[in-house]
């Protein structure tokens, strides 16, 4: 036995240096890829928000606004929000991939285009199974997402130019629908002579509307879109 | 006993399983490395031969503690080698210490592999028929201790310890692309340094 061996020896006997069981860098391991998972999985539901943020987009009602408004519509209704959550989700997935015991054998860039690659795929198919219907429903308890969505939708809603976004109340005949828009405020909308596109007037569902102002109560609508 | 086991098993992996099941045979895997490891350990900057002992016990506790973390879809080696420069750098943190300029006599006379040192010389210098190889070993090795830390490990590992691009990446974590260009760079970087301090008068 060397001199190294026997001091190695004595101070294991010496410290009762004890040989960690298995049981806890397996730990430590399913909690590395645990949370990989969980990362790649939530930053897929911030692709599917961005996606359904843009889609929701009405790019055609933009020249309807007003000049600044338009601009301000176009800045404002860029998913910030998701894409910062997104960006966090992706540095997070890079370094905790990098944690795994192969983790460091692939290059940067391919972890990141990978986990990437990967959200988009995963965040599409969520988009298609309306997985972002169900996150705001969920958010729109929350008061800065209920706030931020208000914002938003906000950009829809220029009575004097048009146009008015809200949720229905209740259909009072095939002539008029009751709106709420999101200041709470009451509208009666003639929807007598309106283009209807989506699946029709049902309570408790969003719809933008393009048409006249009539009065601080009242709209005519052109265009019904339910959404 | 034990030399008899360590002759019979030959792959260090079966030795892990072993020391599992009766620790005294950790002793195998500490005569199998510790050459090997204190060379590396001196090679990456300690001066202090004392400080090197310690740093190579620490080396093998660590070993034998996380023993159950050792995957034998890796190789052992490049897992022991990982725990050596992490000792190293976390003695270099806490010490608040840069790597120091080897002691060159005992780089060439302590370690088995001066022939690594040889390999770095006949790939990166070509002047093997101007000294004998012990000369041209010292002036390698003089020139590595001024190479960045960095770089130095990469040409430590690489032709000193003899490891592959594969085992230095698992070594270092680092991506094998990053591997093979940091070892280019740290070529170029040694040769620079070699061709300041003695091609100016030499060559």
């Amino acid at each position: 036995m060397s001199n190294i061996a026997k001091k190695i020896a004595k101070r294991i006997e010496k410290e009762g240096i004890k040989i960690i069981p298995r049981w806890r860098f397996l730990l430590t391991r399913s909690f590395i890829w645990v949370s990989l998972c969980v990362a790649v999985a939530l930053s897929a539901v911030a692709v599917s928000m961005i996606m359904f943020q843009i889609i929701d987009i009405e790019w055609d009602m933009l020249p309807k606004m007003g000049g600044p408004k338009r601009f301000f519509a176009f800045v404002g209704l860029v998913p910030y929000f998701w894409l910062i959550v997104a960006t966090l989700l992706f540095v997070f997935v890079y370094f905790d991939f990098r944690r795994t015991r192969r983790g460091h054998r692939y290059s940067g860039g391919a972890v990141v285009i990978g986990s990437v690659v990967i959200s988009i795929v995963i965040g599409v198919c969520m988009y298609f199974v309306h997985t972002p219907r169900f996150a705001n429903e969920v958010l729109r308890d929350v008061p800065p997402f209920r706030q931020m969505e208000n914002m938003r939708k906000g950009f829809w809603h220029e009575p004097t130019h048009g146009m008015i976004s809200g949720v229905i109340l209740s259909v009072e005949s095939n002539k008029i629908i009751i709106v709420e828009d999101f200041i709470e405020h009451i509208w009666n909308v003639d929807v007598e002579f309106a283009e209807v596109k989506g699946q029709g007037f049902v309570p408790g569902r969003l719809v933008r509307i393009i048409g006249d102002f009539v009065d601080k109560d009242d709209f005519v609508a052109k265009e019904v879109r339910c959404k | 006993m034990h030399d008899v086991v360590s002759s019979k098993l030959k792959s260090d992996a079966d030795v892990v399983k072993l020391v599992l099941v009766d620790s005294s045979f950790f002793e195998i895997l500490v005569d199998r490395y510790e050459k090997k490891l204190k060379r590396y350990i001196l090679r990456l900057g300690m001066f202090d031969n004392a400080v090197a002992e310690d740093l190579l016990q620490e080396v093998f506790i660590k070993v034998y503690q996380n023993l159950n973390d050792f995957d034998s879809a890796f190789s052992f080696s490049s897992w022991i080698y990982r725990i050596s420069h992490n000792v190293v750098v976390s003695y270099f943190r806490k010490a608040n210490v840069s790597p120091k300029i080897l002691d060159i006599s005992r780089g060439v006379d302590d370690g088995d592999n001066s022939d690594g040192v040889e390999n770095l010389a006949d790939d990166e210098v070509d002047l093997a028929n101007e000294f004998d190889k012990k000369q041209l070993s010292k002036k390698v090795l003089q020139v590595l201790a001024e190479v960045p830390g960095e770089y130095r490990e990469m040409l430590v590992l690489f032709y000193i310890e003899e490891k592959s691009y594969k085992e230095i990446s698992d070594i270092l974590k680092r991506p094998i692309n990053t591997v093979s260009s940091m070892i280019n760079r740290a070529k170029r970087k040694f040769k620079q340094i070699y061709h300041v301090k003695y091609c100016e008068k030499d060559c």
